[in-house]
């Protein structure tokens, strides 16, 4: 028969740090809007989301990062033709992105070397260490 | 010595479906199932597609050159959900994204699409991977 454990809250036996899954991680946040009419759909750990113009915004988790090198995975609602959803550079891939900090990251929604344009659907998912 | 709970099953008490857990910095606490990837999928595209793991995954479909859909065991609750992919291939910089020519993201699957960025030519590969993050109905 499994064994079930009904909690609400899991910590460290010290009570005050996280625990380990073992082999597992889970996302810290993660976003689903409309770029074009900037509609929040579903969201989780999401504090804000600003749009910097088109095809291009700034999401902001509600906990921060313990530092700014966590991941990020982002995709975007196109019509096949090489456009995509990335981290806004600064121009320079050998530079900083435009912001990439332990609580927020710029993104942008473009393809080749076109100007960034609003999508009907762009998602994001945050993983790493929370501070 | 650490303490290590063994258990097959994690239930919340006030909701089944809701536990708490503790940053790693210590200084937040937020929801573990919200948290958790819900499906993943590595699928190449090339040739006769294969699977090659998944979880939470029932099937997949060659729709097209570049374009496949991934159909989950258990449903999500709504289609608001965020999903990513990546994908691998040598000598081309590659899009990957939801396919609008279809059904996109539905609760029991997800259209997706992969093509060149220079020329926006559909493509299949070796190696694609999607993630789901969202919530389970």
């Amino acid at each position: 028969m499994p064994s079930v454990l009904n909690v609400d809250t899991i910590a460290d036996a010290a009570g005050t740090g996280p625990v380990a899954l073992t082999k597992q991680s889970a996302a810290k946040a993660w976003i689903n809007f409309n770029g074009s009419t900037f509609a929040t759909n579903d969201s989780f750990g999401i504090a804000s989301n600003v749009d910097n113009g088109s095809g291009d915004y700034t999401v902001t988790v509600t906990n921060a990062f313990d530092s700014a090198n966590y991941a990020t995975a982002v995709n975007a609602n196109s019509n096949n033709d090489g456009w995509f959803a990335r981290v806004k550079s600064s121009g320079s891939t050998s530079a900083a992105p435009s912001t990439y900090t332990s609580t927020a990251v710029n993104f942008s929604f473009a393809g080749g070397g076109a100007s960034p344009t609003d999508t009907s659907l762009f998602t994001a998912a945050y993983f790493g260490d929370l501070a | 010595m650490a303490s290590v709970l063994k258990v097959d099953e994690l239930q919340g008490i006030v909701s089944a479906g809701d536990i708490t857990v503790t940053s790693e910095g210590g200084s937040a606490t937020q929801s573990l199932q919200q948290g958790l990837a819900k499906v993943w999928a590595c699928y190449s595209s090339e040739g006769t597609p294969v699977l090659l793991d998944s979880f939470n995954v029932a099937s997949t479909t060659d729709v097209g050159t570049g374009r496949f859909r991934f159909t989950f065991t258990n449903a999500m609750s709504n289609s608001n959900y965020s999903s990513s992919g990546n994908a691998n291939i040598s000598g081309h910089y590659l899009a990957t994204g939801v396919d609008n020519n279809g059904s996109a993201q539905q609760t029991t699957a997800v259209d997706k699409w992969l093509s060149r960025t220079d020329t926006g030519a559909l493509i299949d590969t070796n190696q694609v991977s999607a993630q789901i993050h969202g919530d389970l109905a």
